[in-house]
Order: C-alpha cells, then structure tokens, then sequence
C-alpha cells in the first residue's frame, strides 16, 4: 500500500506520467497523420447506394430462393429504390444498408434453421 | 459421460432424422393428448373454439347461419356446369368428385409432386382446354367449399408413397423452421405454445389444422383457402408469404394433413 501511495503521489509518479503523456501526445499526431493520408481513400472507397442496394438484392433473393425472405427487407428495398429514383442517394444508402443487414439476418436464419428445427420436433 | 451425452444426442438426432410418417402421427397426436387430456384429439378441428367454451358458444351461434353456405351453392352449381368439350368436373376425379376431399393432397408419382385439391381442379380444367382458375378466386373458394361438403364426416386418409417422402419431409421441415423478423415457427405457435394466448386469441393446437378447408373467415368476407391462411400467418411473423400452391405450401399441406389423419372432416368451416 505504501509503495502504492508512493508511486500515485510521488515523484516516480510524475516522471512515469509526464512520460507516458508525451508518448501518448506522438503516437495521437502519428495517428491523426496516418488517418489524414488515408481520408481521400476511404472517401473513394466508400460504396455507392446502388452498389449496395445491388448487394442487398442479391443477399435477400438467396434468402428468398430458401423460402426465408423477410418483409421488412422486402419493404427496404423499394424504399431504397424509392428514394433512388427520387436522386436522394445519401438516405437511399442508409436505407440499403439497413436492408443489407435485414437480408443478411434472414440468409443466417436459413442457414440455422436448416438443421435445428429437428430439435422441435415431438418424440 | 460427456462422450456418453454425445453418442445419445447423435442417436437422437438421427433417430427424428430416420422418422417416418407413422411414427411422427404417433408422436404428434400424443404430444397433444398430453397437452389438452381432457379434450379428445377429434375435438381439435374445432380449432380454437375446442379450447375455449365461451368462444366456442359464440362460433356455435354464427354456424346457425353458416357464412359459407353460399360458397357451397355456388360451387355445386360451378360443379355442375360443363366445359366446352362437353365434359365436366365429374369426369376428373374417381366417385364423380363427390366425397374425395379427404383423400388430398396426394403425391402424385407421375408428376413427383403433391397435388391438392385446387390443383386436381386446375389440372382437369387444363385437360379439357379450360384456363385454370385464380386459386385466391371465389369461384376456386366455391368449387373446393361444394367438394369439402360432400366429404363431411369422411375420415382423413392421406398417403406417403416412398416416392412422396421428400415433399412429405420438406413440409414437415417448413412446419418447424422459425422464419420472419419475429423468429416464428408454425410449431411455435400451433405445438409448442398450443392453448395459450397471443394478445386477445386463443393458440389453436396443430392437430386438425387442415380438417376444415376450405374456410370462411369473417376478416376476408370470403371462402380462402389453408394456403391463404398460411400466408397471414408468414406476414403476421414478418416472414414473405409465397404464391398460393407454391410447391413449399403443398408440402406443407401435404405434412399437416398426414398430421390429421384419422380425423374427421368438417370442411368448409367459418372463423373469425
């Protein structure tokens, strides 16, 4: 305990923060350096709403040929279109996203449900 | 012992794989007899009006003036009409179509797929150069209505030929798969939660789901079909419906009604 207390308030302390804060302060500029390079990539990289609705189409017609299609990825996907058609890509590709992950979810269920729905049966 | 839980769970596994359909009616039938022991298993076509007494005598009140007698009217009359051929519905079915309900749907080797009732009456429209019929129509309502009524009182017998145990083991894995955004099974509901309630309604046991078709409900103002009901219940669950006499539907129907075998049929019926 009084080691602690030495080390919380003494000297040691100071010297042991003083070090770790400047380390920390270099490797925030490093960082900060990296991630300012990166941006215009990331900014390229990013996907289009049509590229994505294109991904959630696909995902939720192989959920549908399963028998597993979900209404509300149905749902998102015409108003994703919807709002496509309207020249509003930037809420088109929030709502393909969202459609994404519906139509993702269902494939999952396909795929768990082909071989737990034994376990329910009566014996 | 971990080793030993192991090997039993396998065994158990690969017994309800190895299941057939006699022994899944067995299990089926006492896995309800256990649940409501003081209802007879004959009971349960009533649906939810044989769990429930006061709901049972509002049903009896509305079966005074049965909502789909006009649907039967119409379909004996639909029935009796010949096509252009001058043939009729009467030379397309054995017994001249009269009390033959209870033998579909039937795997019809031929074609390796199950056949319903609603599909018999297309097939035999199409032979004779007929147009099928809209299987959500009236007139498909009042046909299989008139043909459920001369089949009262008849006894399921379907069969599962070796040939249809591949439907028959696809409409048992659609009745127990959970689908939608609601993770819901047909078993879900109808076994597993069988009697209780969901919201104001009563869970009706699966036994004898497919006795009563096809069926009047009060909220479509028609005669549906057990296909159109299968439906509501996907979209209820967030799941997409699919086409009325899919092929995922006739196994389905195919499997719950070997699941009424040696039931009694009461088709048509009316429900809220």
């Amino acid at each position: 305990m009084r080691l602690l207390r030495l080390y919380q308030t003494g000297p040691l302390a100071a010297r042991v923060s003083g070090r770790c804060g400047m380390t920390a302060v270099v490797l925030m500029l490093v960082g900060g350096l990296l991630l300012s390079l990166n941006a215009p990539d990331s900014q390229a990289e990013s996907p289009s709403a049509e590229a994505v609705l294109a991904q959630a189409i696909s995902v939720y017609d192989a959920a549908k040929a399963r028998g597993h299609a979900w209404v509300m990825t149905r749902d998102g996907l015409a108003k994703a279109q919807g709002l496509l058609d309207a020249g509003d890509a930037p809420a088109a590709l929030v709502v393909a996203q969202q459609a994404l992950e519906t139509a993702e979810a269902s494939l999952r269920q396909a795929d768990i449900e082909a071989k737990s729905w034994q376990a329910r049966v009566p014996k | 012992m971990l080793n030993r839980l192991m090997i039993m769970s396998l065994l158990l596994a690969a017994a309800s794989l190895r299941a057939d359909p006699p022994s899944d009616l067995k299990a089926f039938r006492a896995f309800f007899e256990q649940r409501f022991a003081n209802i007879e298993i004959d009971d349960h076509r009533d649906g939810a009006y044989a769990l429930d007494a006061a709901k049972r005598e509002q049903w009896l009140s509305m079966e005074d003036f049965p909502p789909y007698e006009i649907a039967i009217e119409a379909g004996e009359a639909l029935f009796a009409e010949s096509f252009a051929d001058g043939s009729g519905y009467v030379d397309c079915f054995e017994n001249g179509g009269m009390g033959v309900k209870q033998t579909f749907p039937r795997f019809d080797v031929g074609a390796n797929t199950v056949q319903t009732l609603e599909l018999a009456i297309n097939e035999c429209r199409k032979a004779h150069g007929e147009a099928p019929l809209d299987y959500a129509s009236e007139t498909m309502g009042a046909l299989t209505a008139y043909m459920a009524y001369t089949s009262r009182g008849e006894t399921f017998a379907i069969t599962v030929p070796p040939e249809g145990l591949a439907a028959y083991n696809e409409g048992k894995a659609f009745f127990y798969a959970r689908r939608g955004q609601l993770n819901f099974s047909c078993a879900g509901c109808h076994v597993a939660s069988a009697g209780g309630m969901l919201r104001a309604e009563i869970l009706s046991a699966s036994v004898g789901h497919a006795t009563h078709w096809p069926t009047y409900r009060l909220k479509w103002e028609q005669v549906g079909s057990l296909h159109k009901r299968f439906n509501e219940c996907n979209e209820q669950v967030g799941a997409e419906g699919l086409p009325e006499q899919s092929a995922s539907y006739r196994n389905l129907e195919y499997f719950l009604s070997y699941m009424n075998n040696g039931m009694t049929l009461n088709g048509p019926a009316s429900r809220k």
